[in-house]
């Protein structure tokens, strides 16, 4: 396989420079270094493989030597996220008991999402000054938005009356899943992103869709819903907002959602908030270390037979 | 070709060997060096007089002699005498009659034949240009003559009875029957020969085929030879004859007298009636075909619509072919037997399933008439009424609770029953309404059996499909909410992927949606997933009885097929005279016993062949090789390539002795230009040395065409209706809620594709009353 590549290069090689091959070949008695050319004839015989065959390998280019804080500071991300689900399903469990009124979710989801959105929107304008005319879109879309979820509660709010409930817990289980999973945790400074990966907060949606079907009246069902969008859909773009901001805004937004989540799971049950406990450590502890642990044993090697990559330079 | 092992191949008619046949000349025709076909045997009549008449017959331009010999290849000649047991002993006349000797020494080919004791022809001596070949073994190979009057022929290819069969299909199994012959034929290394052998096959089989009337030609006219010189004056038979022929004229001379006279008072008044019932039916048969605008009925001919315009459109096609077909009957073509063979059994079909129709037609529509009102209870109480309104109530009822403990949509659910439950309210309105309308329509039905009982049937067919107007509806209505839904899944689960069908790339592309678009896009496919199933029910509800409808149509178009198309005189012939329906030629080895017998006698010889214990006769009875390039079957052609039972040791098997009779049969050592299977003669020719030559009796059987060849109508209608509703389109339909279209109602190849033009029927009815008129 590797021999196979090399041979392709060196023809490529010879394919290219056939022009001026027969220049070069011009007899001497001293025996000439071995040259990597394919259209010479040399002195050499033709598997001869020599010292300087391999000289432009290279390995483990990329690899970087990681450093166990940083790699800390960025596990906050999935910390974050993690947390978010718990405190979505934990807002639901308060919901579904009538330990939280709906009035209260919608009016401090309300006024939250306008704080937040506020803020953004002074730093957004402050970078990009073409931003004045989507604010009217973004009004737009969000009233008609919340109109239709208006309207659409009643519907959703029987849809699922006639499935058992365990359906319902297993499938939002699977779909929190496949939330954690696929979502956009890329830590590079996307501040423009519109959203992360849609795979993702639809299959959120669909579980609070799921999970909203379970409650009992109208203004419930709206309620988890605009919470939902509110806290799948715009809350990761304000939480990368806040992470490119700076590390101790991210680190404190982490404590803060962890604290919020174990306070609430504290209620309903010590177990899931010891299980949350010990995967939050996992995550941040230990996994960085495993991470650098597992890097010794990476093997990559480069060479000329690469396929050549585009130098982008910017001026 | 002195060789020891030439062989002499003599085509003979079968009806020779009886033991009245008296010695005589052979008449026929010699095709390739020993190759012959004997026509007839002519007995009682100078060698000169025969030439002369043999002559006359080839340059007479008045009879279809001239052309028959372009058939044939050559004019028939004298190519020897046949001799009898019963004329040896009397001295051998016919051998030293006038001329023979003569004929002997200059003739290209001159055979002695005798018959035997057990009435078979043996070949006693043959000589070509006047040198004698001896130790010459001859195969003969027996024909039973067809009669061309009785439209008796036999041909290597089988009758083709569809008359619309178009050209492609028939090079199809030309190439098929080359292919497999030249394989035969390859197994002997005389592959240059191939070509000329088939033509040599046609060729005889031609000969054959007019052996017929050549020799009822010949006996005439050497009658009147034989008469003339045995007496000048009129015998007293003739007298009588005449007698009679001027008795019979002057019995129907005033009515040839008056003819004239009458004719164009009839004439006239009856061109034009039937040009008024021509116009009158191309006008109907022009609005049957008529397509609505595209809006309306997919646009469709109203001839789709219904079986009853369809069925009119059939028998209005059929009268005006009619006419057209019996004067292409009239006509005798030489060309293409078959093809007017094929016509003629389609119109004498048509026209007794007509017939028959109407018999049946009659009988139904009397009782329907009779009993209009108990038959209306029936039908409507019983089963329209009951399974197209109180079943499907009851279904929907069931549906409305948990059905089968599916949990459905309730709400949904609810909806949807009310609708269909108040839609079959308002049907049962309509019905209540129609129903004492039931009774005269049955009546009405039961009328129209005077048209025949295709008729009765197609009404019933349109009026089930009216009946059953509200599930068609039912099931458009699901079938659309169905539709829709699907779709609309797909692309929001797309959606629910990020991605996006292009319609520019026609494929699946990844895509940035909104925000705002992404969320509800997400709620409206969890809404959409939820409803679903509820959806899904009541499709398939309404699918299920939708099918059951289609079902009942096609059992009824079965029928219709049926009493359409049944090939009623095809079998028949298939049973009274199968040599009228040639399906391929067989050979069988014939025993020597086989003309020994005759009558009664050899009805019993035959039964008892077919006793198992006989061994003897049983392994005489083994086919050889089945020739039949059937239409559509590839084993048949196979069974020819492997003859005989046992194909272990080829050559064993192919040689075939018969010890105890002294009669060497090898079948296959032949320059037969037949796809027998040849192989090399070398085995044969270092064995043989001694007189008398072998000699080996082959009887060319006429294979029947089979019963699928009959039944093509059948086997077309069932590949459409299979390939239409057993396919993946329908299955396609069925899941994605596409409504399912019945297919367009079958015409069956029983019709040309064009009829023949108003202009041309007039002018066809002047030229046939034109006819007459002379």
């Amino acid at each position: 396989m590797k021999t196979n590549v090399i041979f392709f290069y060196l023809f490529r090689f010879f394919a290219a420079n056939k022009n001026w091959g027969s220049l070069t070949n011009s007899p001497t008695n001293k025996r000439e270094s071995w040259r990597k050319l394919l259209w010479i004839k040399q002195d050499y015989p033709d598997n001869y493989v020599d010292s300087t065959f391999l000289k432009e390998l290279e390995k483990n280019v990329n690899v970087r030597a990681y450093d166990y804080w940083n790699v800390l500071k960025e596990s906050c991300v999935i910390s974050q996220h993690i947390s978010s689900i718990v405190i979505f399903i934990a807002v639901f469990i308060y919901l579904y008991l009538d330990m939280l009124s709906a009035q209260n979710l919608i009016i401090s989801g309300t006024v939250f999402t306008i704080i937040g959105y506020i803020f953004w929107d002074k730093s957004i304008s402050k970078t990009d000054p073409s931003y004045e005319y989507k604010r009217w879109k973004t009004a737009k879309g969000a009233v008609l938005f919340f109109a239709t979820l208006l309207c659409l509660s009643p519907i959703l709010k029987t849809l699922t009356k006639d499935t058992s409930s365990d359906t319902i817990w297993a499938v939002t289980v699977i779909l929190f899943l496949t939330n954690m999973l696929f979502h956009d945790y890329g830590s590079g400074n996307r501040t423009n992103i519109k959203f992360p990966g849609s795979v993702s907060t639809n299959a959120a949606i669909f579980a609070s869709v799921l999970l909203a079907s379970r409650l009992p009246s109208n203004s419930h069902v709206f309620g988890l819903m605009s919470f939902a969008i509110e806290w799948f859909a715009l809350f990761p773009i304000f939480r990368r907002y806040i992470k490119s901001l700076s590390v101790e805004f991210n680190i404190a937004l982490t404590c803060l959602l962890f604290m919020l989540a174990t306070i609430l799971f504290l209620n309903i049950s010590k177990t899931i908030v010891i299980l949350y406990i010990l995967g939050i450590a996992f995550i941040t502890f230990v996994c960085p270390f495993w991470l650098i642990w597992i890097q010794k044993y990476k093997n990559e090697i480069h060479g000329p037979w690469d396929e050549a990559r585009p130098k982008i330079t910017t001026y | 070709m002195n060789t020891p092992g030439a062989v002499s191949k003599i085509f003979w008619p079968a009806h020779v060997c009886t033991p009245r046949t008296k010695a005589g000349f052979l008449v026929g025709w010699n095709i390739r060096s020993f190759t012959t076909c004997i026509a007839a045997v002519i007995s009682d009549v100078k060698l000169s007089d025969l030439e002369t008449t043999l002559s006359a017959l080839s340059t007479d331009t008045n009879s279809s002699f001239v052309y028959m010999g372009k058939v044939c290849g050559a004019p028939p000649i004298v190519l020897g005498v046949l001799t009898t047991l019963f004329d040896i002993n009397e001295g051998g006349n016919i051998l030293n009659a006038e001329g023979v000797i003569d004929k002997r020494k200059t003739a290209n080919l001159w055979m002695t034949i005798q018959l035997q004791s057990n009435n078979m022809p043996f070949l006693r001596s043959i000589y070509c240009c006047g040198y004698r070949y001896s130790d010459v073994s001859s195969e003969i190979i027996f024909y039973k003559q067809p009669n061309p009057t009785r439209l008796q022929y036999i041909s290597l290819e089988p009758l083709v009875l569809d008359i619309q069969q178009n050209g492609g299909h028939k090079v199809d199994q030309d190439s098929l029957t080359m292919k497999n012959i030249k394989k035969i034929i390859n197994t002997r290394l005389h592959s240059g020969k191939q070509r000329t052998q088939i033509n040599d096959m046609k060729l005889i089989l031609n000969q054959i085929n007019s052996s017929f009337e050549t020799e009822t030609a010949i006996i005439t006219r050497c009658r009147h030879f034989t008469d003339r010189r045995n007496c000048h004056s009129i015998s007293v038979s003739e007298s009588m004859l005449r007698s009679a022929i001027f008795i019979k004229k002057g019995f129907f001379y005033p009515i040839k007298y008056l003819l004239p006279f009458i004719r164009p008072i009839l004439v006239q008044p009856i061109i034009v009636f039937l040009m008024l019932v021509r116009i009158f039916a191309e006008m109907v048969l022009w609005i049957l075909n008529l397509r609505f605008p595209s809006s309306m009925f997919n646009g469709m001919a109203l001839k789709d619509l219904s079986a009853t315009s369809q069925q009119i459109d059939l028998r209005l096609q059929q009268a005006c072919f009619w006419p057209w077909q019996y004067m292409l009957l009239r006509r005798r073509d030489w060309t293409n037997t078959s093809t007017t063979r094929a016509q003629y059994i389609s119109f004498y079909n048509s026209m007794w399933l007509v017939a028959n129709d109407i018999i049946i037609g009659l009988t139904i529509g009397s009782f329907l008439v009779n009993n209009n009102e108990y038959v209306a209870n029936i039908i409507l109480r019983d089963y329209l009424d009951h399974y197209t309104i109180e079943k499907l109530v009851l279904m929907i009822d069931w549906l409305m609770g948990w059905p089968a403990g599916l949990k459905l949509n309730s709400e949904l659910d609810s909806f949807l029953g009310e609708l269909f439950l108040r839609l079959i309210e308002i049907w049962k309105d309509c019905v209540g309404f129609i129903g004492p309308l039931i009774p005269s329509i049955i009546g009405i039905i039961g009328l129209s059996g005077m048209f025949g009982g295709s008729m009765v049937l197609s009404l019933l067919s349109d009026f089930l499909s009216f009946m059953t107007i509200h599930i068609y509806l039912f099931y458009m209505v699901a079938a659309k909410i169905f539709n829709w839904q699907l779709t609309i899944l797909y692309s929001l689960f797309n959606l629910f992927q990020g991605k996006k069908w292009n319609t520019l790339r026609n494929r699946i592309d990844s895509c940035d949606y909104d925000l705002d678009q992404l969320l509800l896009g997400t709620i409206l496919f969890t809404l959409l997933t939820f409803l679903f199933p509820t959806v899904v029910v009541y499709y398939a509800t309404f699918a299920a009885s939708r099918v059951a409808v289609i079902f009942l149509q096609a059992v009824m178009e079965t029928l219709l097929a049926f009493l359409n198309h049944f090939p009623l005189f095809a079998i028949m012939l298939r049973f009274k005279d199968p040599d009228r329906l040639p399906g391929g030629l067989k050979f069988v080895i014939c025993d020597p016993d086989y003309f020994a017998t005759y009558g009664i006698a050899r009805v019993v010889r035959r039964i008892k062949s077919f006793w198992p214990w006989n061994s003897q006769l049983h392994k005489m009875s083994i086919p050889s090789a089945i020739i039949s390039p059937t239409v559509n079957n590839k084993s048949g052609m196979n069974s020819t390539l492997k003859p005989g039972r046992n194909s272990q040791n080829e050559e064993s098997d192919q040689v075939i002795r018969i010890r105890k009779n002294r009669i060497k049969v090898d079948v296959n050592n032949s320059n037969f230009t037949s796809p027998t299977i040849n192989s090399p003669t070398s085995p044969i020719s270092t064995t043989s040395a001694s007189w008398p030559p072998r000699v080996s009796y082959l009887f060319m059987q006429n294979l029947p065409i089979p019963l699928s060849a009959i039944f093509f109508q059948y086997l077309l209608l069932w590949r459409r209706l299979s390939s239409h509703y057993f396919s993946f389109y329908v299955l396609r339909c069925l899941v994605s809620g596409e409504t399912i279209r019945p297919i367009a109602r079958l015409q069956y190849p029983m019709l040309p594709e064009t009829r023949p033009n108003l202009m041309n029927f007039w002018l066809f009815l002047k030229v046939s009353f034109a006819v007459h008129d002379e």
